[in-house]
């Protein structure tokens, strides 16, 4: 069975109070976590990794939440990762600009574990299966971030919550058993 | 008006019917009438060409019945001439048996032949010789004055019309076929003389014996007028037959020939037609029909009259004309126009009043099913008007009409339930708003006494705001009483700060220049040892020999003084610090007493060694700097004692079981030359030696001691001299706190010492294999610079990538590495600090994770600084 694909999650904060409560939080419910201290260091830090979503505080100093969602989302390469805003403000104007800037939702501060995580995992859950799949034309094998070629199954069932269950479809039953004895009285039968 | 939805449906139909009988007037009438106008035509052109084909039978007839009595007559001439031809052959059959002479038989000949006669007498039969160029007559019956003649008549040449005399043609005829006819014409006996000429066919025969040609001739011109006969009784008969045809209403065949008399014609034939003009067009009509005649495409049209308006020359008629050749005939019918259109125009009108029988019926289908559609839907407006008017709680829903239509039936059903909602709705809100009259009533009274109440504690809390006020003014003052003072102490701190910075930094820079000229120096002074050496082994005489030697022991004096000086510097500047690893102080004791038994060659000295048996095997300690310390000391007492004995002991004093640590004591005793009392403060300064002894008897840097002191003092303990001059000194390590190994450690650095030799265990008692996780990796391997090219090319890098944006996978597997290396090579420090990291990162401390990791480079930098120096 391929290994399930743990959903990495950088948070930036400039606060490491707020780092730690929500880093406690992630750890636990399984997600991978990196931690940046300023915007600088979140871009630096998504220019050589792919978080599969981006806790975003907007008071930062130097570099606030806006400009480095201004920037992830100017960047192809990163525009694809959903951007979830944390922050004090509640005032609507603050949270439509979060929004018209693509972020994907925002959390407001002091937030409720249980909300936060449900919006964390509807998001990662929309990511999961998008963008473009390197598909093998002859095969269907698929492959995978480390290079490794899956069967479409596996693939499927370890980036999404589709499971398989197997059987034969008419054409190929026929294709395989065609030539014997049994399966043409059976057929016959129905 | 047009919003009830009767006069809708009514529109609708209506329209519909409108719409379909305007296009079926319009579009299938036009085409019909073009269809019935277009078969009439067919029927007129059909009933021209049967009257051609009649004609045309009714010629062909004639024809036969002209050559058949053309033929019986022929054959009549040909039995004649032949009846003459066996008379003449009789007679010359008489001359060839004898009985007649030639002339007699021919006289015979002649006068038969003339005798015969037939068709009344008129016809008869004459002979002709074959003589040239015009052959002689030699009977005709007829007209015996030319018998013998030559047949040169003028009238003879015109009779063939070929400018030919008829009887040479008649001699070439016999001449060239024996036998044949011949037209001609000639004039015919009739009772009382000759009429003009008459066609006349003859038939001739030649009797070759005697050269005659005998022929009869019959006229024709009977055969001609029984042609005529005929014709006219053919005329006759199509005058019959087309009377009986009718075209349309009152149209007719008719038959006129090119010379433009009219032969066939209902009411005038055998008029002369020549007259006759087209009033239509002015031009003469027969003309006109001639030419229709020839493009039989195009149909005539012309201006008649008509039977009851005789002589109304008004009347539109179109006629089709076709030509018979072999007569010279045209044969025509014609018709009136009006009489043709006629069907298509009763049509036309049928059709019309059978489109408003479909519109006035659908009509009243239409009003039929608007008054069934919408009645119904009517009375269900009124209700609801009613409901609307009376109020829903009013009404009785059983007054709804439910009739009509499934749908209009279902919509009045619910509008009924609809009322009997509402009004349930109003029932319930008249309740609720009784109830909440009542619960405002409540409300009221009970917010009026919660009034009173808040005024009350208003005016408690406005007094205790006032005793507030005045505590926190006296507090202010107090405060700032403080603050006043406070920062006279700070500023004074901060001086003091600045001149022990000042000091340190000074001290600092000392000792920085000292390293880094001892190391200057330790460079060429290694040349002139090395040189000397070598110049030693390459000199004989003595007394060059002596000179080497006192330049080697200079030599070695300095090396071991710049070492000192090194050591000293580095502890002064802070580059030096101390690695706890296990150490067995009972190894550490044996070792040194071994170096000892050496050094102390030739002096009768006792050595031994005394262990507290309750001191724990294995001590967390930094093995190098004690062997340093302890070496230090024992050489000294080695130098300055002459005979007698010296002790190593080690004594434990403190026993701290909560912490498992440790306080002992080392002492180094011996029974040399001792210190005087007033030298003891001084013993531990740099470059100091107890005066009174020349360096030249003992040797050393005066370091020593300065050294072992600061290093004691580096690892937590104390350094004292005890003793008196000339009986000996006791020098006394006390170390404090000092850890206990655990078992592990216990068992690695027990394994460790026994695996090596005393003289390279410095460093292995610390670079020992973790035999535990490792069991085949000897210790051999698992040397510093393995250790150190790891820190370099691994640990290093590692931490490198840990700078930016903190990844906890990185974080853990460079743990894991620390633990690994820290494992392996039994650095304690590594383990620790890897266990530090790790709490940390689990507990998402960003802050001490980041502190944690600055402390890193220092650590790694002393790490990697001791085990050069160790290597070194």
């Amino acid at each position: 069975m391929h290994k399930k694909h743990t959903p990495l999650i950088l948070i930036v904060d400039d606060n490491p109070t707020n780092l730690q409560v929500l880093g406690k939080l992630l750890t636990e419910k399984g997600y991978d976590l990196s931690i940046a201290q300023s915007g600088q260091e979140a871009l630096s830090f998504v220019n050589t990794n792919q978080p599969d979503l981006v806790l975003l505080d907007i008071m930062m100093p130097e570099m606030d939440g806006y400009e480095v969602c201004r920037r992830l989302k100017r960047d192809a390469a990163t525009r694809h990762i959903p951007i979830i805003f944390l922050t004090a403000k509640i005032d609507a104007d603050e949270v439509i600009k979060g929004f018209e800037l693509g972020a994907a939702d925002y959390v407001t501060k002091p937030f409720n574990a249980a909300e936060l995580l449900a919006r964390i995992n509807v998001h990662i859950e929309l990511n999961t299966l998008r963008g473009i799949i390197p598909v093998c034309s002859q095969c269907k094998n698929i492959r995978d971030d480390d290079g490794l070629w899956n069967q479409i199954e596996e693939y499927i069932e370890s980036h999404s919550k589709a499971l398989f269950s197997h059987s034969l479809c008419p054409p190929c039953m026929d294709e395989l058993y065609g030539d014997q004895q049994w399966y043409r009285e059976k057929k016959k039968e129905t | 008006m047009f919003n009830g939805l009767r006069t809708r449906i009514l529109l609708v139909v209506g329209s519909v019917i409108l719409l379909t009988t305007i296009g079926i007037a319009f579009l299938v009438q036009r085409e019909m009438e073009a269809t019935v106008l277009d078969s009439e035509d067919r029927h007129a052109q059909y009933l021209l060409r049967t009257a051609f084909l009649n004609v045309e039978s009714q010629y062909e007839s004639l024809l036969f019945h002209q050559k058949s009595t053309l033929e019986r007559r022929k054959q009549e001439l040909k039995n004649i001439v032949d009846l003459a031809h066996v008379t003449i052959a009789e007679a010359y059959a008489k001359y060839q048996r004898g009985e007649l002479s030639e002339s007699e038989a021919k006289q015979q000949a002649i006068a038969t032949t003339r005798q015969y006669r037939y068709d009344n007498s008129v016809g008869y039969v004459w002979i002709n010789d074959l003589g040239t160029p015009i052959p002689r007559l030699i009977m005709h019956p007829t007209q015996p004055e030319l018998e013998g003649k030559q047949l040169d008549d003028p009238k003879y040449f015109t009779a063939l019309g070929l400018g030919k005399n008829l009887f040479v043609a008649m001699a070439e005829i016999a001449r060239a076929r024996e036998s044949g006819y011949v037209d001609y014409l000639w004039p015919k006996p009739v009772a009382g003389g000759l009429t003009a000429d008459q066609p006349k066919i003859s038939y001739v025969k030649l009797f070759k014996e005697w050269g005659w040609v005998v022929g009869t001739g019959v006229y024709v011109d009977d055969i001609e007028k029984d042609v005529q006969s005929r014709k006219s009784a053919i005329i006759d008969e199509l005058n019959k037959s087309f009377a009986k045809v009718k075209i349309a209403d009152s149209g007719y065949l008719f038959i006129f020939n090119g010379a433009k008399r009219m032969l066939v014609h209902p009411s005038s034939a055998g008029q002369d037609m020549a007259s006759m003009t087209n009033p239509g067009t002015g031009r003469f009509l027969v003309d006109e029909f001639i030419a229709a005649a020839q493009t039989p495409d195009v149909t005539l049209k012309y201006l008649w009259d008509k039977p009851g308006y005789r002589g109304e020359f008004h009347f539109e008629k179109m006629a089709y004309v076709v030509h018979f050749k072999p007569m010279d005939w045209y044969i025509a019918a014609s018709v009136y126009t009006d009489e043709i259109t006629q069907p298509a125009k009763a049509l036309r009108l049928r059709i019309f009043y059978l489109s408003l029988f479909c519109l006035a019926a659908g009509l009243i289908v239409a009003i039929i099913l608007a008054r069934n559609l919408a009645l119904p839907l009517q009375k269900l407006t009124q209700a609801a008007i009613d409901v609307d008017a009376s109020g829903a709680d009013e009404y009785n829903e059983s007054q709804i009409p439910i009739s009509g239509a499934a749908e209009t039936q279902q919509l009045g059903a619910v509008l009924g339930n609809m009322v009997r909602s509402m009004r349930q709705a109003i029932r319930e809100k008249d309740e609720a708003l009784f109830a909440l009259a009542d619960s405002y009533q409540d409300l009221t009274y009970s917010s009026n006494r919660l009034a009173s109440e808040i005024v009350e504690r208003k005016q408690a809390e406005n007094a205790l705001q006032q005793a507030h006020n005045e505590l926190e003014t006296r507090v202010e003052e107090r405060t700032a009483e403080l603050a006043t003072s406070n920062s006279r102490l700070q500023s004074e701190i901060e001086v003091r700060k600045q001149a022990q910075l000042d000091t340190e930094r000074a001290n600092q820079a000392k000792s920085e220049f000292l390293a880094n000229i001892s190391h200057e120096i330790r460079t060429p002074l290694n040349a002139v040892t090395g040189f000397s050496a070598l110049l030693s082994s390459v000199v004989s005489d003595p007394v060059q020999q002596n000179y080497l030697a006192a330049i080697q022991a200079s030599g070695k004096t300095l090396l071991v003084l710049i070492n000192d000086i090194l050591d000293l510097s580095k502890i002064e500047a802070g580059m030096m610090s101390i690695h706890p690893g296990p150490v067995d102080p009972r190894h550490l004791f044996g070792e040194i007493m071994q170096i000892f038994s050496i050094s102390a060659n030739g002096k009768p000295l006792l050595f031994c060694i005394d262990i507290d048996e309750g001191l724990p095997p294995v001590l967390m300690l930094d093995e190098v700097r004690l062997r340093q310390v302890l070496l230090n000391l024992v050489g000294n007492a080695v130098k300055f004692t002459e005979e007698g004995h010296i002790k190593l002991s080690a004594t434990q004093l403190k026993w701290n079981q909560q912490q498992d640590r440790i306080d002992f004591s080392i002492c180094v005793e011996d029974t040399g030359i001792g210190i005087h009392e007033e030298d003891r403060a001084r013993i531990f300064d740099s470059f100091q030696q107890i005066e009174g002894h020349s360096r030249n008897k003992y040797g050393g840097t005066g370091l020593g001691l300065a050294i072992s002191k600061r290093l004691v003092e580096m690892m937590n303990g104390e350094i004292s001299v005890t003793g008196s001059a000339e009986i000996g000194s006791t020098f006394r390590i006390i170390l404090k706190d000092v850890a206990l190994a655990t078992p592990e450690e216990t068992g690695c650095a027990r394994k460790s010492v026994t695996g090596v030799t005393p003289h390279k265990s410095p460093l292995l008692s610390e670079a020992g294999p973790k035999t535990s996780l490792n069991p085949e990796q000897s210790s051999p391997i698992h040397k510093p610079l393995e250790l150190l090219s790891s820190l370099r090319e691994d640990v290093l890098p590692e931490f490198e990538s840990l700078k930016g944006a903190i990844i906890i996978k990185k974080v853990e597997k460079f743990e894991l590495l620390l633990t690994s290396l820290g494992n392996t090579h039994d650095i304690h420090v590594l383990r620790k600090y890897a266990a530090e990291l790790s709490i940390y990162r689990k507990n998402i401390d960003v802050a001490a994770m980041n502190r944690t990791l600055k402390e890193f480079p220092l650590l790694i930098e002393q790490l990697i600084s001791a085990l050069e120096g160790k290597h070194a």
